[in-house]
């Protein structure tokens, strides 16, 4: 059962048995494939996901190639960028390997982030928590560029 | 002693979003006066770091050292703020903050956040949706940046609120989420 496995997400550590039940309503799980698109960049977007099981690479178009600027191990949100600030997908992401994912289309996405429910403090936390570890992983990145 | 409301809201909008002034108080409340004089370290490098930072006049610098080398990152003055992932997750601070100006500040420790969500959950949430537009758009600005590094001195100003551009040249920005309207 997906809330089972949302259970053993860092993000969701704070969530309620029921509460993990409410959030595997608005989502969906499924196998994904070793190379498939998850993410394309520049696309809008229209579904958040979860890696549950498996690993995603993250990556950027840059000078005509396509470099890598993350790796994804299970426990990951992804896709959330583009659906918070209503902009374009900002990086591909690509399964590397057979895993799986749980994905939250967009319009329970924008549903559960704007309702007053309980629920959504914990999720809106949940996002933060991300978004704050991407933001430090990218830091470290350009500080290292930056200091060569 | 709890900042003056109506100079909280004029600088940081969007951290109040449309709090009425009496859900906005219990966010004042847990915000610490600190003023700091010129030359003055708020956070280093390398610390534990516990503490956001929100710049009420005055400017700090944040800067990032290696053995052979310090960069400045950007420059923050009044209506900025900085460190706001250690109200998230605490943890070791990126950079250190400096007072290029003496000025005042006002801080918020991970443990009041924490009170602040638990007591006036409608207040931390309106306050946290700020914090995390302000963080799509740092996060938006780093994945343009990679790979784009830039030599000084153009490198060592971010002008933008609280961004890492690096030279990078943001889109125009997009229109946030807007949650807890009600409140």
């Amino acid at each position: 059962m997906l809330h089972q496995l949302l259970e053993n997400d860092w993000l969701f550590d704070d969530f309620s048995a029921r509460e993990l039940e409410q959030l595997a309503n608005a989502m969906s799980e499924r196998e994904v494939y070793s190379g498939e698109v998850l993410v394309l960049e520049d696309e809008r977007p229209d579904r958040l996901f979860v890696l549950l099981e498996g690993a995603v690479e993250v990556s950027r178009k840059q000078d005509g190639a396509e470099r890598v600027i993350a790796k994804l191990g299970p426990g990951s949100m992804f896709g959330l960028l583009a659906l918070l600030d209503r902009g374009r997908r900002a990086a591909t992401c690509v399964a590397r390997g057979r895993g799986k994912v749980a994905e939250m289309p967009r319009d329970a996405f924008d549903l559960l982030y704007k309702s007053n429910a309980p629920l959504a403090d914990k999720f809106q936390y949940a996002i933060a928590r991300q978004l704050a570890r991407d933001v430090k992983q990218m830091t470290r990145v350009l500080i290292a560029e930056a200091l060569g | 002693m709890s900042i003056d409301a109506n100079r909280f809201r004029t600088l940081f909008p969007r951290l109040c979003g449309t709090l009425t002034d009496a859900a906005l108080a219990p966010l004042l409340e847990c915000l610490r006066p600190r003023p700091f004089a010129e030359g003055e370290q708020l956070c280093r490098q390398g610390a534990h770091a516990a503490r956001a930072i929100f710049i009420l006049r005055g400017e700090v610098e944040l800067r990032v050292s290696a053995p052979d080398v310090t960069i400045t990152l950007g420059v923050l003055d009044a209506g900025r703020w900085t460190n706001t992932i250690p109200l998230i997750e605490p943890g070791q601070a990126e950079f250190d903050v400096w007072g290029r100006t003496a000025g005042s500040a006002v801080e918020m420790t991970y443990g009041d956040f924490l009170a602040l969500r638990r007591d006036h959950p409608g207040t931390a949430r309106v306050f946290l949706g700020g914090v995390i537009s302000d963080l799509s758009l740092r996060l938006r600005a780093s994945e343009l940046a990679v790979g784009k590094k830039s030599t000084p001195p153009t490198h060592s100003v971010m002008r933008r609120a609280t961004g890492w551009l690096g030279g990078a040249v943001l889109p125009p920005e997009p229109e946030p989420m807007v949650i807890g309207e009600d409140i």
